[in-house]
């Protein structure tokens, strides 16, 4: 399982993203490969699944990719309950 | 036949240059296309009158005299005869004679000098009384006495000397000399007979240049001093009644080659003069001038220390040195103006030669108290690029560093000292801050920066005081980086070829990728090396009470962004487009900044503007709308050099944001200190 969490310039709040989602798997007794990237990028990674901020991960639903957007980025609930239903 | 000033330099050009283009042409006069095109066919006109053929042109050479043309028809025919005075000529020759004369001069006067009509000679001195009145000179008129210059005597001699300095060096000073000095003759073999006299007497040979300078100096003095126009004492002189010079004007002032009785200023005037002129030798003993040989001591030291570079045979550097230095030396110390004409070139091709020589000079910027005119800066380059040609040393194949130190001044100095100790043969050019970085003229190989920055050059991240173990890796990383190996050196297919003759290649597109991505890892390593004491700077080095701002509100969340920016733009942190490149980040985005309700951090791509590692916070009373419904109280810019030295400060904000109770009380307070607390609380939190 490869979770990948984007941003527009990869450098800022994917990264705060992506510790909050390593903590909430950690919290759900899960594991997962979790990287960040910038958008652009993002278009050519696979991973299992794309999550981000809707105006941003909005951009990489092309119907093929499983994507999961964020409200509030620093919630750990909400990225649970989200990720909750991808995760088997 | 007339050949006019402009058109007579670029006949010479022509003449010393085997071919030229056009562009060439431009650059070196300074003048259009258009006018070079025009004076090229003045110049062929003229060519043709004396038998010449004309400048020729080939598309891929340039333009050429395709004979050579005899130096006397050049002096003779394209100076003397046919010359007519310029503009710039009149209005020194008009100057001059204004300032020297001892009759009354009508305008009549001026027409028939310079073969104009009275219209023109009036323009003339109407311009010429402009430019006199801004050097605090005022050119009257009655007719009864004609024009007069009035105003204080030594701004006179000031600009005789420049004129005098002006006339000899211009293309066709002898010409204007023969106008203003024509009557003279005598006189000046006299003078320049007792001039080098002296020159015998103190051991001492001028410059050619100098000499004739001198001349002409010593006899508009005598001619001033007749008509009366005499210096007041000036008390800072007095010291040099001493020097032997003095004695030998002295002796000269005696001879009937001066018709005026010089007063002891005027003397000690003549004597300065004399001192100051640049000379080719002078065997005058260095041993009983102790302050020039202290200072100059000094400034080879500093010199040496600067570079990196051991003078041999310093004695004789010392000798040769003095014979420049002497003259500089009362130059400055009495600031008399020294133009020096290679400046600009020695500026422009050896630049670290003359940044390193300016700098060894503030021994003697100390002992005068004023600064070193860059004219006399440039002399000294000169004689030390010669110095160190001679012993077969250049500065060219060093490499280069600068020191980027925010820090202050002491810690920059303790910082720069440890590092030119560390690295003899690296030259260190400066220690600059980082918006001065941003800005520096000269190329460097090397950064070394106690804070993060984004630079072409390698960059080394160091603390602001190494100690023993920083010593030892930055040596190492500063070697690798040097002489280890790069890129180039690790050519994959190569490797691969290498790898197949000794072993069977299962999967060869996959080696290929692991080779690829083992080595970018590597060199990313090798080019941003920085130090652990360094590394990565902790949430309150970057939010601190300078970067943290508190409003009341902003009109739109555009503005939100520039307020908070702001500090960081102070602190030339970043450039005015990294803030256009944030909003535009999020005009097309969407508000994506927005990392939990009331927290935006705003930031952009470091190519876009970040000088080095930053962070601002602004605090708003009242929430602004980044986008319907979602509405910010606390922007914070991020403004990163790379992807990574950022990230622990960073993690370190989401940690104290991801405590909603601590977000609470932030947004709460309306102190500061408050909100320093919690970074200061947050900044010893470990990533685990």
């Amino acid at each position: 399982m490869k979770i990948m969490v984007v941003c527009g310039n990869g450098l800022g709040s994917s990264f705060i993203m992506e510790m909050n989602v390593k903590k909430a798997l950690t919290e759900m007794g899960k594991t997962a490969e979790v990287d960040h990237t910038d958008l652009t990028s993002a278009r050519t990674v696979q991973a299992d699944i794309y999550i981000g901020a809707a105006d941003i991960v909005g951009q990489l639903d092309d119907g093929s990719r499983t994507i999961v957007t964020l409200e509030n980025m620093m919630s750990i609930p909400e990225i649970k309950s989200k990720l909750e239903n991808h995760l088997a | 036949m007339f050949l006019d000033e402009r058109s007579a330099n670029l006949l010479k050009l022509l003449q010393q240059t085997s071919n030229i283009k056009m562009s060439e042409l431009e650059s070196k006069t300074g003048l259009t296309r258009r006018q070079l095109q025009y004076d090229i066919g003045k110049v062929n006109d003229w060519l043709h009158s004396n038998g010449y053929q004309p400048v020729d042109f080939n598309r891929n050479i340039g333009y050429f005299l395709p004979g050579e043309i005899l130096e006397e028809d050049l002096q003779v025919k394209a100076m003397k005869k046919t010359y007519v005075f310029t503009e710039a000529d009149r209005e020194k020759v008009f100057y001059l004679l204004l300032l020297l004369s001892k009759e009354s001069l009508s305008l009549y006067h001026f027409q028939h000098i310079a073969g104009v009509s009275r219209n023109t000679a009036l323009k003339d001195i109407q311009k010429l009384k402009e430019k006199a009145n801004s050097q605090q000179l005022h050119i009257q008129y009655s007719k009864l006495n004609g024009y007069l210059i009035k105003g204080d005597s030594a701004t006179k001699r000031l600009i005789i000397e420049q004129l005098i300095h002006e006339i000899l060096s211009s293309s066709n000073s002898e010409l204007i000399v023969d106008c203003i000095w024509g009557d003279y003759a005598k006189q000046i073999q006299h003078i320049q007979t007792q001039l080098e006299k002296i020159e015998h007497q103190a051991g001492i040979r001028l410059t050619d240049e100098r000499l004739q300078e001198l001349t002409y100096l010593y006899l508009s003095t005598d001619m001033l001093i007749e008509k009366k126009e005499t210096l007041h004492v000036i008390n800072s002189w007095e010291e040099l009644v001493y020097t032997p010079e003095y004695q030998l004007v002295e002796q000269m002032l005696e001879t009937d080659a001066f018709l005026a009785k010089w007063s002891q200023t005027e003397r000690l005037y003549a004597t300065l003069h004399l001192l100051s002129m640049n000379r080719v030798k002078d065997v005058s003993p260095l041993k009983e001038d102790n302050i020039i040989r202290d200072l100059l001591q000094q400034v080879v030291k500093e010199f040496e220390k600067l570079s990196c570079i051991h003078f041999q045979d310093k004695e004789l550097l010392y000798q040769q040195l003095y014979v420049h230095f002497r003259p500089a030396y009362y130059r400055m110390q009495y600031r008399i103006s020294a133009i020096n004409t290679m400046k600009e070139r020695v500026q422009r091709v050896y630049p670290e030669l003359y940044h390193i020589s300016r700098k060894s000079l503030w021994p003697v910027e100390k002992a005068i108290g004023c600064k070193i005119p860059e004219d006399e800066a440039a002399y000294f380059t000169i004689h030390f690029g010669g110095w160190l040609r001679r012993q077969g040393t250049t500065l060219d194949d060093r490499k280069r560093a600068i020191v980027v130190c925010p820090n202050g001044i002491g810690i920059s100095n303790i910082l720069v000292y440890t590092l030119r100790e560390l690295f003899p043969d690296l030259l260190f050019l400066d220690v600059l801050s980082v918006r001065d970085a941003a800005a520096y003229p000269l190329a460097y190989d090397l950064v070394f920066s106690t804070v993060h920055l984004r630079t072409k050059a390698a960059l080394f991240v160091v603390p602001p005081i190494l100690e023993m173990e920083d010593k030892q890796k930055l040596r190492q990383q500063v070697m690798m980086e040097l002489y280890g190996y790069t890129t180039q050196s690790l050519d994959i297919p190569s490797i691969l070829k290498i790898i197949s003759q000794y072993a069977t290649i299962h999967e060869p597109n996959q080696l290929e990728k692991a080779l690829q991505t083992h080595i970018y890892a590597h060199t990313q390593k090798i080019n941003k090396h920085s130090l652990e004491g360094a590394e990565k700077p902790v949430l309150e080095e970057l939010l601190t009470s300078q970067t943290i701002q508190f409003q009341s509100s902003v009109s739109d969340w555009k503005e939100g962004i520039r307020a908070a920016a702001q500090p960081l733009l102070e602190l030339g942190t970043i450039e005015e487009r990294y803030v256009d490149s944030m909003i535009q980040s999020i005009e097309e985005n969407g508000p994506y900044v927005i990392i939990t309700p009331g927290v935006a951090i705003p930031h952009s791509r470091p190519e876009h503007g970040v000088r080095s590692l930053s962070m601002s916070l602004l605090k708003l009373e009242e929430a602004v709308e980044f986008a319907p419904g979602k509405s910010v109280q606390l922007i914070i810019v991020l403004a990163a050099a790379d992807s990574e030295s950022h990230l622990r400060a960073l993690v370190q904000l989401t940690q104290l944001l991801g405590e909603e109770s601590n977000l609470q009380d932030i947004l709460e307070s309306s102190d500061k200190s408050l909100l320093l607390d919690y970074i200061q609380k947050y900044s010893k939190e470990e990533t685990s």
